[in-house]
Formats: structure tokens, sequence, C-alpha cells
């Protein structure tokens, strides 16, 4: 059976919702319960995984930053007073904090920027298509300000709504709306495309 | 611009992502987090317990009675006949000399094993973890030992008041109050005659849903003895998948360990510092528990603000009379959080939520088997001069101008892989509330950045007077190093439980109208 991407989304959507609902008690329990806290981080995963593969481009990477983002968890999941809803958002806001300390710190941006661009070299050769724009993608995305990199990744990778950009981002709807607006005419400009490269 | 966003969206989905999580990581992750939290437990639990909303301690015989009995509470809609059957099962328990109970417990693949010995006779009860954590409590001797297996260390501290004398009969009051409230609720439960062992036996049932859980109990009760000789639990979430199961069996013997060694405590572990807090500090703590007893039962509103902004309201019981013997419990019976003070009152005011709130908090008398929502500051010195109580105890003074005439009550204490210290301080002309309550981990702390020291204060802001004049801790505000906001107790208000019915919206009302000052 073949299910299109967005059913495939609005799937995993809807999934999310459900693992988020059971998410409360199971917070409160993982506060003292290491077998709770295990289902907790199993739920969560994945998915703070694939965000981080979205946002670095680079798994061996994105491993690393997951493993700091729930080793933040376990320090700080005594202090976390929020909402089911807002346990997921606060992962996001710590795997953000986390992956553009990566890139600061480490001055990765621009050897990362390097490498994009060698990349695309060696695949316009190889003439894959989806790799040609996954190389395309990443050099335009590096070259955003973090923030913006953040707004784009949560609203098309992991389909987030402007309410929750705003609340991972500590902002408000609006001016996310605003933001994602300018990110996107700079992406467009950057690609210098209509995003149909 | 929808239009950009249509087409990145395109552009998005036509790019292949090597994205698929790799177990391996995810499993060494795991272990690895695992590990990490073994470690941390330790600490966690002290500061936890400090710092937040404070989980009371009920003697353990309780928790685990009242365990079996959530099955049970429910199982009738006839107060007479829960009242009774339940009265029945205690005066038969506590007839005998010794009480033993297994209790083993499956969470996922996680397994654990709990035993309990309960002399009422002797004052004495015991508990053993799978984890090899063992204690000892002895009431007529009025010491309590802890081992702990990491360490291979007995810790020896006085028991303070008479808890243990006195809990033999609090811990079953305190059952028949909790299971009278729960038969005001109404469920369905089944009771089938049966046989248990070749013997006649009782057997109760029922489910109950609480927080998108289930939850399944069985008890079976020996016909003939009145007793419980088998339990069984079951929860489920929302989706129906098993989240815990557990067993417990129940045997009446006619002699139970005679010290901490005979639960299974090595003969060569190290004991170490008994320190029995002065004389002078013994007065204080019992001046202290004195008047908390005085206070009364009340129903209380209280709306804690965090250091986010969000705001909690919560409504809880606090009972402090002798009639309840256990002092200081306080009960939640119903919160509803906000992500702002303002937002919270417009929602509750404005939007009509009040007899919404009044009406859902209708069904959490009872559903909350653990006291949860504690005033803090209130009872933690007796507890720890009693369950903690291993460190070096000391009055201290202070001539800062607030804290003067107050008696600080102070404790280094000495855990396993940490030393903190621990200051109340008594207010005499308050009741002997504790008006300030300081706790620092005397070495860096992990979460706090280049090696600080964490430092959590919680203090009394304004104190309120009840009808009946007694003092009450009305505003509360805690701060921890490394945390820059104020986390707060805007306002406790408390009406006394005979006036005030948590389903009455008046009372809400009124409680709204003092903690936040509008009509």
């Amino acid at each position: 059976m073949i299910v299109s991407a967005s059913k495939l989304r609005r799937i995993i959507s809807l999934d999310n919702e459900s693992k988020a609902a059971n998410d409360g008690q199971l917070i409160a329990e993982a506060r003292s319960d290491p077998a709770a806290f295990v289902q907790l981080y199993r739920r969560h995963y994945d998915a703070i995984f694939r965000y981080c593969v979205h946002r670095l481009f680079e798994r061996h990477i994105a491993e690393d930053i997951t493993a700091e983002v729930f080793l933040k968890v376990v320090e700080n999941l005594h202090r976390f007073k929020g909402s089911k809803q807002q346990f997921r958002n606060w992962l996001y806001k710590i795997a953000t904090n986390a992956a553009n300390d990566h890139l600061r710190k480490t001055a990765r941006r621009d050897g990362l920027l390097k490498g994009a661009r060698q990349q695309i070299g060696s695949q316009i050769a190889d003439c894959r298509e989806t790799s040609e724009k996954l190389a395309f993608l990443r050099e335009a995305m590096f070259s955003l300000k973090p923030r913006y990199q953040t707004i784009i990744t949560l609203r098309f990778f992991e389909n987030l709504k402007l309410t929750e950009i705003a609340e991972v981002l500590a902002s408000n709807p609006g001016t996310v709306r605003s933001q994602l607006a300018r990110a996107l005419t700079k992406l467009r400009k950057i690609l210098a495309t209509d995003f149909t490269v | 611009m929808k239009n950009n966003e249509k087409q990145f969206e395109d552009f998005v989905r036509g790019i292949k992502f090597d994205d698929t999580p790799g177990p391996s990581h995810r499993n060494k992750l795991e272990q690895d987090l695992l590990g990490i939290l073994a470690k941390q437990s330790q600490r966690q639990k002290i500061w936890r317990m400090i710092l937040k909303t404070k989980i009371a301690k009920i003697a353990i015989a309780a928790v685990i009675i009242i365990a079996v009995v959530i099955g049970l509470h429910l199982h009738t809609g006839s107060v007479r006949l829960t009242t009774l059957a339940f009265a029945k099962m205690i005066e038969a328990m506590k007839e005998k000399p010794w009480m033993h109970i297994v209790m083993e417990s499956v969470r996922g693949k996680a397994e654990e094993r709990f035993e309990v010995w309960i002399s009422f006779e002797s004052q004495v009860y015991a508990s053993k973890r799978s984890s090899g954590q063992i204690k000892y409590g002895d009431g007529q001797r009025h010491r309590f030992y802890a081992y702990e297996p990491d360490t291979e260390t007995i810790t020896i501290s006085s028991i303070f008041d008479d808890e243990i004398t006195k809990g033999a009969t609090s811990v079953w009051n305190f059952g028949e109050t909790w299971l009278r409230q729960l038969a005001k609720l109404s469920t369905e439960f089944t009771k089938e005659i049966g046989q248990y062992n070749g013997r006649d036996a009782k057997v109760y049932m029922s489910k109950m849903s609480r927080n998108e859980r289930t939850y399944e109990a069985m008890l079976i009760m020996d016909t003939e003895r009145n007793l419980p000789v088998f339990g069984h639990q079951k929860s489920f979430d929302s989706n129906g998948n098993l989240i815990k199961e557990k067993d417990l069996y129940f045997e009446y013997l006619e002699e139970g360990p005679a010290s901490v060694y005979d639960v299974g405590v090595p003969k060569d572990a190290k004991v170490v510092y008994l320190a029995c807090p002065s004389h002078e500090l013994a007065d204080v703590a019992a001046e202290h528990d004195k008047r908390r007893r005085q206070l009364g039962d009340f129903r209380g509103v209280t709306i804690f603000t965090g250091g986010q902004g969000q705001a909690t309201l919560t409504i809880f019981e606090y009972l402090a009379s002798e009639n309840q013997r256990r002092h200081g419990i306080s009960v939640g019976l119903g919160n509803y959080q906000s992500k702002s003070l303002d937002e919270l009152v417009e929602s509750l005011v404005s939007a009509g939520c009040l007899p919404l709130l009044a009406a859902t908090s209708k069904g959490f008398p009872g559903v909350v088997v653990f006291p949860c929502y504690e005033i803090p500051l209130e009872p933690t010195m007796a507890d720890y001069i009693r369950d903690y109580g291993v460190g070096e105890w000391k009055i201290v003074t202070n001539d800062a101008p607030e804290l003067s005439n107050q008696i600080g009550c102070q404790l280094k204490s000495y855990s396993a892989d940490a030393v903190s210290l621990h200051t109340w301080w008594v207010d005499p002309e308050h009741d002997y509330w504790v008006s300030q309550f300081t706790y620092e981990l005397l070495e860096p702390h992990a979460n706090l950045e280049d090696g600080a020291i964490l430092k959590s204060q919680c203090q009394v802001v304004e104190f309120g007077k009840t009808g009946g004049g007694c003092s009450y801790p009305r505003r509360i505000a805690m701060r921890s190093s490394g945390e820059k906001d104020i986390e707060e107790y805007y306002g406790i208000y408390l009406e006394k439980i005979t006036d005030a019915k948590d389903t009455d919206i008046v009372f809400l009302s009124k409680a709204l109208g003092a903690l936040l000052q509008f009509e």
C-alpha cells in the first residue's frame, strides 16, 4: 500500500498526539522510576533524532546531539513542570539549543558549508537528483540564521504548528509567521529558484 | 507567502534524508541514561523532597493496604457495607502478632520485590526491597535503622516523636477516612464467593479509570478469618496496553524480625553516625508539632506561579487535627493549570470555568491515594529528624532583623554521596511555623555551571490567620540558585473543612476573591 507523504505525516502527527496524551502521567513517574523514564525516552527518541538530522544533515552528529538532549532531560526532568504537550516542545527546545551550540562552538558551520559545496560538485557529476537537492538545501539552510533554520526545520520537517514553534522558541505565533516568511524568501533567493530545482 | 510555503513543501518532499534512527545508538544511549539515573537517584531523592511539592510519607503499612484496597475501595455504593467490611478486616489484622506482605510488581521488563513485616503488638515495621535497601523501625525503642547496600552502611536515627506508636492506629484511621471519601463515589464492583488454597474466600474485583489509565484490582479475603490473603492489580494505558502488574501475598506469622539483621543486613555492615537531636531542638520540634495539630482541618485553595510564568490552582485538604492523628496531611482534590496568572484568572472567572472546576473536582476525592499537595515547609523538620536525622544537629542564631527572634534548627546531613546543610527557621510568633527553609548542597552541583553550589530557599512572605486565630503561611516564595525566576505560592486560602465544600462555587469564589483581591 502506498501512503502519500502528507497522509503519512498526518498519521505520524496523530500518533504523536496519542503518545503525548499518555506522557503526562509518564513524566511524573519518570522522575523517580527508571522504567517510566525508559518508556518516555523510547517514545521521543526517534522524533528528536530525526529533528537533529534535519537540522544538522549528518547522522553521527545528530546522534551526539540526541544523546546530549536526553542527558539534559535526565538532569532537569525534576524541574520540568509543564504539560505533556509542553514536554515535547521542551525536547525540541533543548535540541534546538544543542544544535545551535554545536554549530557555533565547533565553528562547524563554515566547514559544513565548504563540505556541502564540494559535495554538490561531486553529486552534480553523479546526477543524482535527490542528493543534489539535499546538498542544495543543506547549503541554503546553513546560510540562514540559526533561528530561521529552526523555524524551517520545525515547520516543514517536523510539521509543527506555528503556535508550537512559537512555544519552542519562546516567541509568539505572529512573529514566527513573519520570520518564516522572511526565511522562505531568503531561501528562494539562495536557491535562485522557485523551489522546483 | 502561502504559495512560497506550498512550493517549499513540495521541494522538501522530493528530498530523501537518511534519517532512520539507528537501534544500536538508541540502545546504547538508553543504557548510558539508566546508569546516570541510578547515580542521580540518591541525590535527587533528597533535594526533590525539599524543594517542591512534598509527598508526605504515610506509614508503609497504610501504603500497602491502601494499594490493595484501591480495587476494593469503590466496591460498593453502600457506605455502611464498605466501612464495615474494611473495619472487620483491619481488626482481624491487628489481632495477629505479625503480618508479612510480599509485593511483586512487573513494569515492562523491570521487576521489583518489596517485603514488609508489621507488628502492631511490638510496634515494629520492617521492609526490604529487591535493590537491597532495608528499613527497620522500632517504635518502642524509638530507633529507626536504614541500610543502604551501595555503601553497606546502616544509619541509625532517633524516632523523634511517637509516630510509630500512634502510627499503628493512625494508619487505620487514615485508611478509614480515605475510604469514607471513596464511598461517596460510585462505581462498579463485583463480589464473588470462591476458594483460595482450599479455603472459602471472598473475591472482590473492581475497575476504575483515572487520568487516562485504567486500573483493575482484585483482593481475596479469607472468609472465616476476615483476612486478606492475596491481591492483584493491573494498570493499563489509554490504548489498553498493560503498564504495570502487581501481586500481593499476605501471611500471618507468630514471630517476625527481631532486629535489622534478621531482615537481611550483613552483620559486618558499617554503622554510622547516631546523632540524636539535642533536647532543646527536640523541644522546638515538639512545640512545632503540637501547634500544627491545633490548627484543625481545612479545605484550601492555593495558586502556585512557576518560574516560567505558568500558574496552577489547586484545591486541597489540609488535615491537621488530633482527629486525623497524622498531622500535616494535605490531599489534592483537583487542579487547574494555565500559562499565566492572568490567563488563569480570565479563564476561571470570565469564561465561566469556575462551575466547571467545581464540577470536575467532585470526581477527585479519594482518587488521590497518596497525599500529594503539601503546603511546603510544614512537616519536613519533624520528618527529617525522624527519617533522615543522621548528621550533626544544632541550634543556630542569626542577627538579621527578620531572623533575630527565630530559632534556627540546622542539620548537616551526610548521605551516600553528598553533604548538605538544611536550616529551618522556626517562628514562635507565628505558631512555630517554619518561616524560612534553606538547603545547601555543600559540593558543586551538576545542573549548575562552573561548579556552583546549589542553594535553595523557601520563605514565607506573608502569614495569614485562620478564623480560630492560628497562623498559616499565606504566601510562600521559593528560589534556587541557577534559576532566574522565583516560584511562588501566590496565596493559600483556608476554610474550615466543616464549612467548605470543594464542589462549592461560593467557596471557590471566596478563595479566588481572597487570593486575587477581586470581587
